[in-house]
C-alpha cells in the first residue's frame, strides 16, 4: 500500500527536473504564480495589453485607476506570499524537540544491533 | 522492480546511513512545519512529522542519493497525513477545529495579528488547494515537485495554486474569517503593513 511509492524508483526527481537541487530558499513555482494571477487580475491576454500600452499615450483618469487598482491588488497578493513565508518559516526556525533525534538515534542504533 | 534494484544495489554501507540520517535530520524543521500546515494543532502534527520521518528512514533503502531528498519526505508525510485522515473519520470538521486550535497555538505574544488571520484563512481554503498553495507558495518547491508531491498532474497544482490566492485574498480582504470584533479589511490592511515592514527591512 504506501509502502510502495517509497520503493518507487527515484526517477520522478532525476533528469526531469534539474532545477531540483535541494534549496530549502529558492522558490522556482512563486514567480510564475504571481505572474498568472496578475495576468488573471487583468483580465486580457498579456499581448493584447501590450499593444495597447504602446498605443496609448496620454493616461487617461479612467486608466489611472485602472493601473492603480491592478498596482494594489499585485501588491497584496505579494504581501500574502510574503506573510505565507513567514508562517511556514515561523515553524522551520524553531528548535526541533529532542525527541526527535532521541528517535531516530534508537532506530539506528537498533540498525547498527540488527546488522551484526 | 524492486527485487532487481536490490540485487543491483551493493549492501548498505554505515556510511550511507550516516550521510541519509545527516540529510534527513536537516529537514525536519522543514518536516514540522509541513505537518503544522496540515494538522494545525502543533501536538498532533509533531506526531505526523515523527512518523513521516521514520518511514523516511525505514525506506532509507529505495531513495537514492543525490535526489530531492525534501520532496521525498514531503510525499511520504503527506501520504502518512491523508491515510491517518481516512481512518478517523473526522476530515469534515477537522478545517475548522484546526483553525481555532491553530489560532490558540501561537504561544508568541508579539506575534503579529495578520498571521492568525492568514492561518484563519488558509484553513477555510480547501484541501487540496491549501496544500498546492503552502508548498509552492512558503515551501520553496516548483510546480513539478508539488505536483509529483500530491501525485497529480503539474497543470492541477497551477490552478489549485491559483485559485487558492484569489480565494485568501478574497477571504482576508472580505473578513469573511469571521472573526469576533474583526470589522471587514483589517486583516488585508495589517498584512499589507507587515509586508511593507518586512521588504524595508531587507
Amino acid at each position: 500500500m504506501v509502502q510502495k511509492r517509497y520503493q518507487r524508483e527515484p526517477v520522478p526527481f532525476g533528469p526531469g527536473f534539474p532545477h531540483l537541487a535541494p534549496d530549502p530558499t529558492g522558490t522556482p513555482g512563486e514567480a510564475g504564480a504571481l505572474n498568472d494571477d496578475q495576468n488573471d487580475k487583468r483580465g486580457r491576454p498579456s499581448r493584447e495589453r501590450g499593444a495597447d500600452d504602446m498605443i496609448e499615450q496620454r493616461p487617461s483618469p479612467e486608466r489611472r485607476k485602472a493601473s492603480a487598482a491592478l498596482d494594489e491588488a499585485r501588491l497584496r497578493q505579494q504581501a500574502i506570499g510574503v506573510r505565507l513565508r513567514q508562517m511556514f518559516d515561523e515553524v522551520v526556525n524553531e528548535d526541533v524537540p529532542d525527541e526527535f533525534l532521541e528517535i531516530l538515534r534508537k532506530a539506528d542504533e537498533r540498525n547498527a544491533g540488527g546488522g551484526e | 522492480m524492486s527485487d532487481s534494484a536490490e540485487r543491483i544495489r551493493p549492501e548498505r554501507s554505515a556510511a550511507d546511513d550516516a550521510a541519509f540520517k545527516r540529510e534527513l535530520v536537516q529537514l525536519i524543521p522543514h518536516l514540522r512545519a509541513f505537518a503544522r500546515t496540515l494538522c494545525g494543532d502543533p501536538t498532533a502534527a509533531d506526531d505526523l512529522a515523527q512518523d513521516a520521518m521514520m518511514k523516511a528512514w525505514d525506506a532509507r533503502a529505495s531513495f537514492q542519493m543525490g535526489t530531492n531528498m525534501k520532496a521525498w519526505t514531503f510525499m511520504i508525510l503527506r501520504n502518512q497525513f491523508y491515510s491517518e485522515k481516512r481512518r478517523s473519520w473526522r476530515q469534515s470538521q477537522l478545517d475548522q477545529e484546526a483553525a481555532e486550535r491553530t489560532l490558540v497555538a501561537v504561544d508568541d505574544p508579539e506575534a503579529p495579528v495578520a498571521l492568525d488571520e492568514l492561518r484563519l484563512g488558509l484553513a477555510m481554503l480547501p484541501a487540496e488547494q491549501r496544500e498546492a498553495l503552502i508548498l509552492v507558495g512558503a515551501g520553496g518547491f516548483a510546480y513539478e515537485e508539488a505536483a509529483e508531491i500530491c501525485g497529480c498532474a503539474v497543470g492541477t497544482v497551477k490552478s489549485r495554486v491559483s485559485r487558492a490566492r484569489r480565494a485568501l485574498h478574497a477571504i482576508l480582504e472580505d473578513g469573511a474569517y469571521d472573526r469576533d470584533g474583526g470589522s471587514a479589511g483589517d486583516a488585508m490592511r495589517s498584512i499589507l503593513a507587515d509586508a511593507e515592514r518586512l521588504s524595508s527591512v531587507r
